[in-house]
């Protein structure tokens, strides 16, 4: 029985010591949290950047922002995949970080949370401004307020092989401007017997919303949008079906494939020779560059097309921003950051690091884009902003698949519009 | 001083409570209490940012009346019946296999096994790269014997099948194993004694083999059925419930609610439901297993 006592004795001292550590424990925490809050540090949070993106940010970029300012930045990333879901529950629970990077339709998403702080003060006395492209700038507002600046863009236009073109018979001064003439670019590929010959055009399906970003082109070039003006959908209407019923004819007429759906990994289809025309944007340079070097020398960028001949080309671009979470600390501290990654000599790093396009105008003759077909910067001005619904990451997946229904010819284009506004509807509580 | 045996055993009690009380506390605090929060916040509004707004049964109608729900549900069923059903048969044949003294055995064992020790997203991924169909030596082999081009990923009717082939193969080494435990543990002298009254080797295995192992097969099917209810990764990391929704299981779409909609009301909803389900299939598998002891 000694034996027993002394061992609760033991137990006792053990319960004591954790509960002693349990009770401690918060405070320990709270005052390393209390630190990193403090008015002299800021933390910043990107998805996806690459080891270069990071090395930038942690050697170069932050230490620089911190010699200026005496504001140290701790830096955070992490995956695209599961990007939102981390900004939006860290938001929530009062953990983001103050400056944040956003997805190119994630800006009314969080501001409709209130999960961003907005920065038309801040922009109000900002000479910069008018070096970035207004539509640019617009994309990251939400209901009359502006939350955030773009750090880069992926402008959509029509890109083409020349070589493959060329095997068709068309040289760089036949590109197509409107959709007859993109059409009848696509059959005379495939009537080429080249490589791309059965898969003339690549619209972009892949295992995330690559064919919403078509159909969002195709919907704008025909003059329609995505909601009416009383905020109800509207891709049923005339102009949202005649885009979707030019895009369903190429599948049906063999001038597409639906199983074409590029998995993110290897050259894209276009890359690969495996089609001769695609929607895409300056990633498909990136693209090249990375599995196929050749082929950067055979990409042309065209104009974005308009629906009829001598109609305005038109086009949209899936901008990547800087915010400001409505719990920073320091947001004076992370709006001279914001500033700081938005000044011409940073963004052109940046745009190139990260693999997109500057979204300042005066950056069109950026280095890194020397030799690079000039129809890609020049698309930047056809671009129109996105619609700024708090839905939009739930919708654009609602588009994609049913646009894939249609294209797969499981429902008409018409039916599947109008299924598909019928469930935007029910997703905007209308 | 000593303790009477009375005392003696309720201090023995009370040590015994107080040793299991730390377990109890963590079993309540990660399964109990979320279970409760889930039930809760399925009669709510909640998207994380402002107060759960109670809204009664809604979510649960809406829920109901919407089809991509329904088609989920389908999938869901689809993939566990598919490949706990393939799965279970193709175990015990190759635990039958492997029961036998084969020259190389163990390492065969292992090289079966060893696809349970990675992780699922390693799978996938994969299995991503074999079936793709550009580069993937799986599609170029069946395109070499057949001349079609096949999509496994990407083709609607293909897909689902696709991850239930690469899930079995993902775990058929556990289930295996177990199958093959038991099948250790079959008295030799009973089969030794059917054999010499004649008995053919299927009548061996069905009348010897099968009722001796049936415990361990249904720990094989209830688990592994339960476990495939649950399927995520797989669509997550290869097709993205897609094309057209045909791998999009329960799990993605309360993924999709939760972090996408950030509806975490019509989550939760989809969390009970698919709980709800786990349960009674749960107890259907185990009175099947029940009945079939009795009967035997």
């Amino acid at each position: 029985m000694a034996n027993f006592d002394k061992t609760q004795v033991s137990r006792r001292s053990v319960l004591k010591v954790g509960a002693m550590a349990a009770v401690a424990a918060p405070f320990v925490l709270n005052a390393g949290r209390s630190l990193a809050a403090s008015g002299d540090s800021l933390s910043i949070m990107l998805f996806g950047p690459s080891a270069d993106v990071v090395n930038a940010f942690k050697k170069d970029l932050l230490p620089a922002f911190g010699k200026d300012t005496g504001i140290e930045v701790s830096f955070q990333q992490s995956d695209w995949g599961s990007g939102f879901q981390k900004i939006a529950t860290a938001a929530a629970s009062g953990t983001l970080a103050d400056v944040v990077m956003l997805g190119g339709i994630w800006t009314a998403p969080l501001a409709s949370k209130s999960a961003l702080l907005p920065i038309d003060s801040y922009m109000a006395g900002w000479a910069d401004k008018s070096n970035f492209y207004d539509s640019m700038i617009a994309d990251g507002s939400y209901d009359g307020k502006n939350y955030a600046l773009p750090l880069y863009a992926d402008t959509r236009t029509a890109l083409y092989r020349k070589d493959l073109l060329s095997a068709a018979g068309m040289g760089e001064g036949d590109l197509p401007s409107d959709w007859d003439s993109y059409r009848a670019a696509a059959q005379k590929v495939a009537a080429s017997g080249s490589s791309a010959a059965a898969t003339p055009v690549y619209w972009g399906q892949d295992r995330s919303i690559g064919l919403q970003q078509t159909y969002a082109q195709l919907i704008l070039q025909a003059g329609g949008s995505y909601f009416g003006a009383d905020g109800s959908s509207q891709f049923a209407s005339d102009q949202g079906v005649a885009a979707l019923d030019y895009l369903v004819s190429f599948f049906k007429d063999g001038l597409a494939n639906v199983n074409q759906i590029y998995t993110g990994a290897g050259p894209n289809p276009l890359v690969a020779g495996a089609s001769a025309a695609n929607f895409g944007g300056f990633n498909t340079i990136t693209n090249a560059r990375a599995n196929a070097p050749d082929a950067e020398k055979q990409i042309v960028a065209g104009t974005p097309l308009a629906a009829e001949k001598g109609g305005t080309p038109t086009t949209s671009a899936w901008i990547n921003k800087l915010g400001i979470s409505a719990h920073a600390k320091n947001p004076d501290g992370a709006w001279q950051l914001i500033q700081f990654l938005m000044t011409r000599d940073v963004a052109e790093k940046l745009a190139y690091l990260f693999g997109g396009l500057p979204a300042r105008k005066d950056l069109a003759d950026a280095k890194y884009l020397e030799g690079v077909s000039p129809g890609f910067t020049a698309a930047s001005q056809y671009v129109v902003p996105q619609p700024p619904s708090p839905n939009m990451l739930v919708i654009a997946k609602e588009i994609n698949t049913a646009v894939e229904k249609a294209v797969r010819m499981e429902a008409e284009p018409k039916a599947a519009l109008s299924e598909l506004d019928a469930r935007i509807d029910q997703i905007n509580g209308r | 001083m000593s303790a009477s045996p009375s005392r003696y055993k309720a201090q023995v009690r009370r040590a015994g409570l107080i040793l299991v009380s730390p377990a109890m506390v963590m079993v309540f605090i990660i399964s109990v209490l979320p279970l409760g929060v889930a039930i809760v916040l399925s009669f709510t509004r909640y998207d994380l940012f402002t107060a759960p707004r109670f809204t009664g049964i809604s979510n649960y109608i809406e829920l109901f009346s919407d089809p991509v729900f329904w088609q989920a549900a389908g999938n869901t069923v689809t993939f566990a019946v598919g490949q706990v059903g393939i799965g279970t048969v193709v175990a015990i044949a190759v635990a039958l296999l492997f029961n036998k003294a084969l020259a190389g055995g163990g390492i065969m064992r292992t090289l079966v096994y060893i696809p349970q020790a990675a992780s699922y997203v390693v799978v996938a991924l994969l299995w991503t790269m074999l079936l793709d169909p550009s580069i993937g030596p799986i599609t170029h082999a069946v395109r070499a014997l057949s001349g079609v081009q096949p999509y496994f990923l990407t083709d609607a009717h293909l897909a689902m099948p696709s991850i239930v082939v690469l899930s079995l193969w993902r775990n058929l080494g556990y289930f295996m194993i177990i199958i093959l435990a038991a099948l250790k543990a079959v008295p030799r002298e009973l089969l030794e004694a059917a054999e010499i009254d004649g008995a053919r080797p299927a009548e061996r295995f069905f009348y010897i083999t099968l009722p001796e192992i049936r415990s361990a097969v249904v720990f094989v099917v209830i688990t592994w059925f339960l476990g495939a209810l649950q399927m995520f990764t797989q669509s997550y990391v290869m097709t993205a419930g897609g094309p057209v929704n045909a791998t999009k299981t329960l799990v993605y779409i309360m993924y999709e609610q939760a972090f996408a909609a950030l509806n975490i009301g019509r989550a939760s909803a989809i969390a009970v439901l698919l709980f709800g389900a786990v349960v009674v299939a749960s107890l259907m598998l185990r009175l099947a297993g029940a009945l079939s002891r009795r009967a035997a």
